[in-house]
C-alpha cells in the first residue's frame, strides 16, 4: 500500500516536473533534425458564384443559363425551376441593393448545391447513358465511361470513378488526400444494394443509381465548391 | 478493364501521365482555371496540363489575354463599387418619354397615339390663350366638385371638359376629335368617351377618331424599335426573328410589337405631328433676340424639348423611348431583358419585362462594367479609372446621353458637363443595338474616369456618399468612429470643426468638395459660369438674411454671406469644387496609396482574404510591379498568380480535410 502512494507521488513529481517548462522540439533527444512545417496554413476559399455557374454550365455541355434552365426543368420532376431562385443563395452579390458577395457557405447555400447538383447528376445521366439516343463517348458530359458489368470490380470501379473525380475535383482521385476509392466504393455498393430491395423507388437502374450517388458525392463536394 | 473505360473517355493522358505532378500542382493548375477561365478545368484541359511539354507561365501569359481575365478584374471592381442602380425614377422623363394612348380608328380598329408630354405645340398656346381669356373658364377650373357645385352647370363648365386631355395632357387632339375622355387622375390612361355607367379605365373607346383631326395634327411612323433600317427614307427591315442574331439582348414586348388587338403586327405607329420631327435646333416659341431674330434652342438638350415647337424626337422617334402607358410617371414593360446580368448582358439567367427606367438604367449600370472591360482587355493605365476623359457606350445609352440624360436641368446650356454629349457619341449606334459598345474617347476637361459616369451620381446620390465610395475603392480606408465616441450638441455648422463630427468629417468634408459641381441625386453638371462658388448675385438679402427662392436650391444659406451665396457642399474647399471630380483624378492617382490600394484590392479579391502584417512584403513586391510597369493590371496579376502566397492560398493539408464520413 505504502509502495503504491509513492509510486503515484513519485510519478505526479515526474508529471508536475515535466510540464513546469516549455521546452523546444530539438531539445527533445532524436528530435534535433526532425523538419518542421512553419509555412503559414491558409484555408480554401470559396468559388465565386459566376465561377460556380459557369462551371456548372460548362460541365452541362456548355449551355446559356436560359438553354440549361430549360433543359434541367424538363421533365417535370421537379429537380430544378429557375436560376432566379438560386442565385442569392448561391453568394451571388446584388449591386441593386448593395447585398455583397457571399464570401462563405451557410445551410441554405450548402443546400442550394446540393438542389443544384442532383439535377445536374439527374439530367446529365440521362443524357450521357441514354438507351434511345446513345451518346458518343467523347460527347458525354459527365458519365464518359460505360458503367462496369461487374459491379464488384473495385479495378473497374475505381477507373470510371476517376473520370468523375477529374471532372469535378480536377486532379486523379489516387492523389486524394484521403481513401477516397473505398470510401465511394462502399457507398457505390450501399446504394446498388438499397435498390436492388426496392427498385421502384427510383427511376434509374441499380447501376445507375450507384453512378448518380458518386455524382451526387462529388458535385457537392467541398473540394468541388472551394479552391 | 479500368483502362479501357479511361481510353473510352478520351481520358488516357490521366492513366499514364506524362510528367510527375502532386496535388499541390492540380490544386495551382485548377485556381488558375477558376481565376483566369471562370471555371473549372475540363477534362481535356486536365489531360493537357499533364503533358511534358506544358508550360503554365505560358498557359498564364495567353489566359490573361482572354475575355475571362477581363471579367475576373472587372468584378473585383464591381464588387467595390456595386454598379448598379435601384429604383431609378428621372421625372424629367416627360421629355424623353413617349406617352400612349389607345383610341378606336376611324375604321374603327384599336390603335395607339404616341406623344410627347412635354411637347410644345402651336395648337396648345393658341388654345390656352384662348382659355386664358375665358373669365368662366378659371372659375371652372376651381371647381373640385363638379358633382355637388351648382356653379358647375351654371357656367356650363362641360364645355371645357373637351379641352382636358388637350392642354392637361399636352395632346395634340381634343377628347372629342380622339374619341377619348381624360380623367384627369388616373395614372393607367384615359378613359373613353362619351363615359358610360360602368366604364373603367380598361374599357375601350367606343366612338371612333375624327379621320380629318387625324389628318391634320398627327401623323404615322416607322419608329426605331420597330425598323433596323428606321433612319432611311422608306424603312423596310421590321423587327423580325433574324434581330435575335442580328441585334442580341434587344426584344420589344408585345405591347410595341402588337396592336391593341394583340394579335396584329404593328407596322407603324401614329404620333403628334410635332414629335415627328427630326431638326437639330428649333426656333424657341415666343422669343425674339434684340435683332427681331428667333432665339434657337438645340432640340437635344432640355430646353430645346420644351421650349421649341420646332424640336420633336428625331427620325424614327429615335431620341424618345415609349413609356407603354398613358403617363410618363408610371412606364410600363416595353422590352425585355434579365434581372440579373452577373455572367455578362449576353448570358441573361432571366427574361422580364423592363419599363423604360429600368431599361436605361440597366445600361447606365452597364457603362462601367464596359468600362473596366476596356481598361483591362487593353491593358491600359489604371489610373484612368479615376482621370480617363474617355467612356463607353452601347445603343441604348447612347440615346440616353443624346437627349434623355441632358433634361434634367431647363438650362439652355450646361456648360462643360463631363456627360457625352450628341457631338462626340457615335453616329452609328441604333438604340436597339445593345451589344456593341464604342467608346466615347473625350468626355472634356471635367470627365475623370467612372467618377463622372451618371450611374455614379445616381448610385451615390450625395456629394458624400460618392467620397465615401472613392475614399473606400481608391484608397482603402473607410471612416470608422473611435470607441465611445461622444457627440455633444453644438452650433457650430463647420463639420470639419464641430467636435465628434470632426473625427471624420474633417477628411470627408474636403473629399466632398470635389463633387460639389455635381448635383445631388442628379447627373446634371453645375458648371462654374452659371454657378460659381461664391456667387455675389446670391448674397444673403433681407431680415433675417436668407437667399432668394432661386438660390436656396443651389447655394447654402448657413455659409453663405450678405456679399456672396457659397455653393453647397463647397464650403470647406472651394479649390476642390473648382478642381472637380477630374481634380480628385489627378490628385488620387498622384497619391502612393492609390497603387498599393490597387495592389490590396487585386490581392485580397485573388486571395480571399485580407492582407496581413506579414504580407507587407508581397504588397510592396505587387506595388513596385505595378508601378513599374505602368500601372498596367497584367503584370500585377502575373506577379501575383506567380507569387508563392497566391501558390499557397489554399494549403491545407490531408489532416485537415474531413475523412468523409470515416
Amino acid at each position: 500500500m505504502q509502495r503504491k502512494i509513492l509510486f503515484s507521488l513519485l510519478g505526479t513529481l515526474l508529471a508536475t516536473g515535466a510540464c513546469s517548462k516549455d521546452v523546444s522540439l530539438s531539445s527533445i533527444p532524436g528530435h534535433d533534425s526532425l523538419a518542421q512545417d512553419t509555412t503559414h496554413k491558409e484555408s480554401p476559399r470559396l468559388m465565386p458564384a459566376e465561377n460556380y455557374m459557369r462551371s456548372y454550365l460548362r460541365i452541362f455541355g456548355g449551355l446559356t443559363p436560359l438553354q440549361a434552365q430549360t433543359a434541367l426543368a424538363a421533365g417535370g420532376d421537379g429537380l430544378f425551376d429557375s436560376w432566379s431562385n438560386y442565385l442569392a443563395a448561391m453568394g451571388l452579390p446584388n449591386y441593386a441593393v448593395d447585398l455583397p458577395r457571399g464570401a462563405q457557405t451557410n445551410a441554405l447555400m450548402v443546400a442550394s448545391f446540393e438542389r443544384l447538383g442532383i439535377a445536374l447528376c439527374d439530367k446529365a445521366l440521362l443524357k450521357d447513358w441514354s438507351v434511345v439516343t446513345p451518346v458518343a463517348m467523347e460527347k458525354r458530359l459527365v458519365y464518359a465511361f460505360d458503367p462496369p458489368k461487374d459491379a464488384t470490380d473495385k479495378a473497374a470501379f475505381t477507373a470510371a470513378f476517376d473520370v468523375l473525380h477529374r471532372t469535378f475535383l480536377g486532379y486523379p482521385v489516387k492523389l486524394a488526400p484521403t481513401n477516397r476509392v473505398d470510401t465511394y466504393f462502399d457507398l457505390f455498393n450501399q446504394v446498388t444494394s438499397a435498390h436492388t430491395k426496392d427498385p421502384k423507388a427510383s427511376k434509374f437502374t441499380a447501376s445507375q443509381a450507384g453512378w448518380a450517388s458518386m455524382c451526387y458525392g462529388l458535385v457537392r463536394h467541398p473540394e468541388f465548391h472551394l479552391y | 478493364m479500368g483502362l479501357a473505360l479511361l481510353a473510352l473517355g478520351g481520358d488516357a493522358g490521366a492513366a499514364a501521365p506524362t510528367r510527375d505532378l502532386k496535388l499541390e500542382d492540380y490544386k495551382y493548375f485548377r485556381a488558375l482555371s477558376i481565376d483566369l477561365q471562370g471555371r473549372v478545368p475540363t477534362r481535356e484541359e486536365l489531360t493537357a496540363f499533364e503533358q511534358a511539354d506544358f508550360d503554365v507561365n505560358a498557359w498564364i501569359d495567353a489566359h490573361l489575354q482572354g475575355d475571362d481575365y477581363v471579367e475576373r478584374l472587372t468584378r473585383i471592381y464591381g464588387d467595390l463599387l456595386r454598379p448598379q442602380i435601384n429604383n431609378f425614377r428621372p421625372g424629367t422623363f416627360a421629355r424623353a418619354g413617349l406617352s400612349m394612348t389607345t383610341f378606336r380608328g376611324p375604321d374603327g380598329k384599336l390603335t395607339r397615339l404616341y406623344f410627347r408630354p412635354s411637347q410644345v405645340r402651336a395648337r396648345i398656346i393658341a388654345t390656352k390663350a384662348a382659355l386664358a381669356m375665358d373669365t368662366n373658364y378659371k372659375s371652372c377650373a376651381a371647381i373640385k366638385d363638379p358633382a355637388r357645385d351648382p356653379l358647375y352647370v351654371t357656367l356650363n363648365c362641360a364645355q371645357y371638359e373637351k379641352y382636358d386631355n388637350l392642354v392637361k395632357a399636352n395632346m395634340c387632339l381634343t377628347a372629342d376629335e380622339l374619341g377619348i375622355r381624360y380623367n384627369g387622375s388616373s395614372n393607367t390612361g384615359p378613359t373613353p368617351f362619351p363615359a358610360m355607367a360602368g366604364d373603367t379605365t380598361a374599357t375601350p373607346p367606343r366612338a371612333s377618331a375624327m379621320q380629318a383631326a387625324l389628318d391634320q395634327y398627327t401623323t404615322v411612323v416607322k419608329p426605331w424599335w420597330l425598323y433596323a433600317d428606321y433612319a432611311a427614307g422608306a424603312p423596310t427591315q421590321r423587327y423580325d426573328a433574324t434581330w435575335a442574331q442580328r441585334f442580341p439582348g434587344y426584344q420589344p414586348a408585345n405591347s410595341l410589337l402588337r396592336e391593341p388587338d394583340n394579335t396584329t403586327d404593328a407596322v407603324s405607329v401614329r404620333v403628334c405631328k410635332e414629335e415627328a420631327q427630326a431638326a437639330l435646333t428649333g426656333a424657341v416659341d415666343g422669343k425674339k433676340n434684340p435683332d427681331g431674330t428667333p432665339v434657337m434652342a438645340s432640340c437635344l438638350s432640355g430646353y430645346g424639348a420644351t421650349a421649341s415647337s420646332a424640336c420633336g424626337c428625331g427620325t424614327g422617334l429615335e431620341n424618345c423611348v415609349p413609356s407603354g402607358t398613358f403617363t410618363t410617371t408610371f412606364p410600363a414593360g416595353i422590352l425585355l431583358s434579365s434581372r440579373n446580368v452577373l455572367l455578362g448582358v449576353d448570358d441573361p439567367t432571366d427574361l422580364v419585362n423592363f419599363n423604360a427606367f429600368d431599361w436605361q438604367s440597366l445600361w447606365m449600370s452597364q457603362e462601367p462594367v464596359a468600362f473596366f472591360n476596356r481598361l483591362f482587355s487593353e491593358d491600359r493605365d489604371f489610373r484612368e479609372v479615376v482621370t480617363g476623359r474617355w467612356t463607353m457606350v452601347n445603343g441604348p445609352l447612347s440615346q440616353f446621353y443624346r437627349l434623355f440624360a441632358r433634361t434634367s436641368l431647363t438650362d439652355a446650356d450646361l456648360g462643360q458637363s463631363p456627360l457625352p454629349n450628341a457631338g462626340n457619341l457615335p453616329k452609328t449606334l441604333p438604340p436597339f443595338d445593345v451589344m456593341t459598345w464604342q467608346p466615347v474617347e473625350d468626355r472634356g476637361a471635367n470627365a475623370a474616369g467612372v467618377l463622372t459616369q451618371a450611374w455614379f451620381d445616381i448610385k451615390y446620390s450625395t456629394q458624400r456618399a460618392r467620397a465615401h465610395a472613392v475614399y473606400n475603392a481608391f484608397v482603402c480606408r473607410d471612416f470608422v468612429a473611435p470607441p465611445g465616441l461622444q457627440l455633444a450638441a453644438a452650433a457650430e455648422p463647420d463639420l470639419t470643426k464641430r467636435s465628434g463630427c470632426a473625427v471624420c468629417h474633417h477628411t470627408l468634408e474636403p473629399l466632398a468638395a470635389y463633387f460639389a459641381r455635381t448635383a445631388e441625386g442628379d447627373w446634371s453638371w453645375l458648371d462654374s459660369k452659371f454657378y460659381p462658388t461664391q456667387n455675389p448675385s446670391c448674397k444673403l438679402t433681407g431680415t433675417p438674411p436668407t437667399l432668394s427662392g432661386a438660390c436656396s436650391t443651389r447655394y447654402d444659406k448657413i455659409f453663405s454671406s450678405t456679399t456672396a451665396g457659397t455653393l453647397r457642399g463647397a464650403y470647406s474647399s472651394p479649390e476642390h469644387t473648382d478642381a472637380g471630380p477630374a481634380g480628385l483624378g489627378q490628385y488620387l492617382a498622384s497619391q502612393p496609396e492609390f497603387s498599393t490600394c490597387t495592389v490590396q484590392n487585386v490581392a485580397q479579391s485573388f486571395l480571399s482574404r485580407d492582407l496581413r502584417a506579414e504580407d507587407a512584403e508581397l504588397k510592396q513586391q505587387l506595388s513596385d510591379t505595378f508601378t513599374q510597369s505602368g500601372f498596367r493590371m497584367r503584370a500585377l496579376v502575373k506577379a501575383l498568380l506567380q507569387s508563392k502566397a497566391y501558390k499557397s492560398a489554399n494549403n491545407w493539408n490531408s489532416t485537415v480535410w474531413r475523412s468523409e464520413g470515416k
